[in-house]
């Protein structure tokens, strides 16, 4: 019985000394365990995922041998499937927060191919200004065109030549 | 307190940890933060042609505006602030295109760009120095502004924005793209030349924006004027109408108001004048029956008086006419009469006179002839004769010229003299009296004296005075 309370407050005390060193501990553990951690694993045997596996064993067994008064074989072995589940859920949990992507990050290629707007008229040789939408956001271009082109006009993003200038072409209707 | 109850509460607790754990390890970005999160090994991918592998950088993820999980130890989140930055950039005596030596001040908003490439770009440079955007920025841009006057005028830069623009577009792809930074706005706040080029530039138009100014105020206030002229006379005009108007109906009014003042007067003297006129009527009603009644009673009377009067005055004068001729005959009768009655007392006068006269003649011849033989006598006599006369009167003369002493019934008299002075006073008397004589009738007494006295010196010298005095006639005065 003693045991099985010392495992369960055990594991609470080790969440909440990560929780306070945030990463401290999983660095000494990383280094113990090495690449496990990374690559195959990938987080399957975090810190949260043991302590939550300890804590669950050493509560669920104490539960079960405080109620049912069956021997402490049957304790433990019930107090291990409630650590796996609880360690499962855990990594789960993990591992769905860690694939939520959110909308990805655009990137300038993206552009390529969308239309938008020239503010400041385009000359021969040299830099105009194009209005473009990137991910949903209004961002202003320096933009280059074989053309002319007036202000106002739409315009058609050919290529990207830098960060922040691309080339354009007038679209004809 | 049983095992049971600890261990439920130890799950309790377990579960709210493990809830706390997981979560605190994902990370959401801000909207202007960019997340870079290192650490993971990029995937490794195969190049089809050349056979060679290599590890792309999908292990380093930027995370724009989203949430992301972070591995502890493993991984290591950065935060890149993607938010505007406001560069002031100035640039001093600046050559434009035509050597204009300018001052320029500008203003550039920079960020760091919104793209993966950008903020990629951008952290690998300013991560832990992101405060030195603003100054690395500054200097590039400054550079850049130099570079940009150096191509255009300093009116093009003025004006033309859209070439400005392309310009600092130019210049900023050069210095600014590779940074990761973005120019979103660059503009000029102020530009001033050395000298007075901008001043210059502006006096033509300056100078003929007043002249037009001017001349639109002249204008202006020429047809102001007009206007307040032409209303100044309409109000004139208006005043003058009024003002006739008025003194018309004041006329008007004043008349109707005479009019309604006279009525009374005039009924009352219209009234009056037919009274008057019943009046006359009345009187000369009145006259005529005065008249008649005269007529009646006093003109009638009166020529029936005077007729009788005429008639009686006629009777009376052919009375007296007959009595006249009567009377007239009766004098002729009484006249022939007295006629020998008169002629005969004349007659006796006549004779009366005549005898009368005759016995003065006579009367006269014998005074005549005594004077005569009186004068003869006196012719003989000569002076004594008169002395005579004279002596005779001369106590009488004396006489009248004390009589007025002689009414003095008693005489006081107050004289040094004493009363010998009246005795005087009657000798002057009698001096003045002989002198009055003498001046009045000529008869010079005193020489008629001296001649007497004279001529009987010769014969017998004053015989006559010493005689007179030898007489012992004296002259008395008397009472």
């Amino acid at each position: 019985m003693t045991i099985f309370l010392g495992l369960g407050i055990a594991g609470i005390a080790l969440l909440t000394l990560s929780l306070i060193f945030d990463g401290i501990l999983e660095g000494l553990l990383g280094d113990a365990l090495g690449g496990l951690l990374n690559g195959f694993f990938d987080g399957l045997l975090s810190l949260p995922v043991i302590a939550g596996f300890l804590s669950m064993l050493g509560f669920g067994g104490a539960i079960v041998l405080g109620t049912t008064g069956a021997g402490i074989p049957v304790a433990l072995a019930a107090g291990a499937g409630a650590g796996l589940v609880a360690a499962w859920l855990t990594w789960k949990f993990s591992q769905a927060l860690m694939r939520d992507q959110t909308t990805a990050t655009p990137r300038g290629a993206d552009l390529i191919g969308t239309s938008g707007s020239v503010v400041t008229p385009i000359p021969a040789d040299g830099y105009g200004e194009v209005l473009l939408r990137l991910a949903g956001q209004t961002v202003k271009f320096s933009a280059k065109s074989a053309v002319p082109v007036e202000r106002g006009a739409e315009i058609w993003v050919e290529a990207m030549l830098s960060t922040t200038s691309v080339t354009v072409r007038p679209v004809e209707r | 307190m049983s095992p049971v109850v600890i261990a439920i509460i130890g799950i309790v607790v377990l579960v709210v940890l493990l809830a706390l754990a997981v979560i605190t390890r994902y990370k959401v970005a801000g909207p202007s933060q960019a997340f870079i999160i290192t650490g993971r090994r990029g995937k490794k991918s195969t190049d089809p042609v050349t056979g060679r592998t290599s590890i792309d950088n999908s292990g380093q993820k930027v995370v724009v505006g989203g949430g992301v999980f972070v591995v502890p130890f493993v991984q290591q989140k950065f935060t890149l602030d993607l938010s505007s930055r406001h560069i002031p950039v100035a640039v001093r005596g600046a050559v434009t295109l035509r050597g204009v030596k300018s001052n320029l001040e500008g203003v550039a908003i920079v960020k760091v760009g919104g793209s993966e490439d950008a903020i990629r770009a951008a952290a690998q440079r300013f991560l832990q120095q992101q405060n030195g955007i603003v100054g690395f920025t500054q200097e590039v841009l400054s550079g850049a502004l130099r570079a940009i006057v150096g191509r255009m005028s300093v009116e093009d830069i003025i004006r033309d924005r859209a070439a400005f623009a392309g310009q600092v577009a130019e210049e900023a792809e050069a210095s600014l793209s590779g940074q990761g930074l973005i120019l979103d706005a660059f503009q000029i706040q102020d530009i001033t030349t050395e000298g007075s080029y901008l001043e210059d530039l502006g006096r033509p138009e300056a100078a003929r924006a007043k002249q037009e100014a001017d001349i639109a105020e002249a204008i202006a206030r020429r047809a102001s004027e007009q206007a307040r002229l032409k209303a100044a006379e309409e109000i004139a005009i208006a005043e003058r109408t009024f003002y006739l108007k008025q003194a018309e109906i004041k006329a008007e009014t004043e008349a109707a108001a005479a009019k309604a003042n006279a009525a009374g007067p005039l009924a009352e003297a219209a009234r009056q004048q037919e009274v008057l006129a019943e009046q006359e009527k009345v009187a000369e009603r009145q006259a005529a029956l005065t008249d008649r009644e005269l007529d009646t009673k006093v003109r009638k009377p009166a020529d029936a008086a005077r007729y009788r009067a005429e008639q009686e005055a006629e009777a009376r004068r052919i009375a007296q006419v007959k009595e006249a001729e009567a009377d007239a005959e009766r004098s002729r009768l009484t006249g022939q009469g007295e006629k020998l009655h008169r002629s005969a007392l004349a007659d006796a006068v006549r004779i009366e006179g005549e005898s009368e006269a005759a016995a003065i003649a006579a009367k006269g011849a014998a005074e005549a002839e005594a004077m005569q033989k009186k004068a003869d006598a006196f012719k003989q006599y000569g002076d004594a004769a008169v002395l005579q006369m004279l002596v005779e009167v001369l106590p009488q003369v004396v006489a009248k010229a004390a009589e007025p002493l002689s009414a003095i019934d008693k005489m006081t008299v107050i004289s040094t003299d004493g009363a010998s002075q009246l005795s005087r006073t009657v000798t002057d008397n009698v001096a003045q009296g002989i002198e009055l004589l003498n001046s009045t009738t000529g008869v010079d007494l005193g020489a008629l004296l001296k001649n007497l006295q004279a001529k009987t010196a010769g014969t017998a010298p004053s015989a006559a005075v010493p005689s007179s005095s030898a007489n012992g006639e004296k002259i008395e005065i008397k009472d």
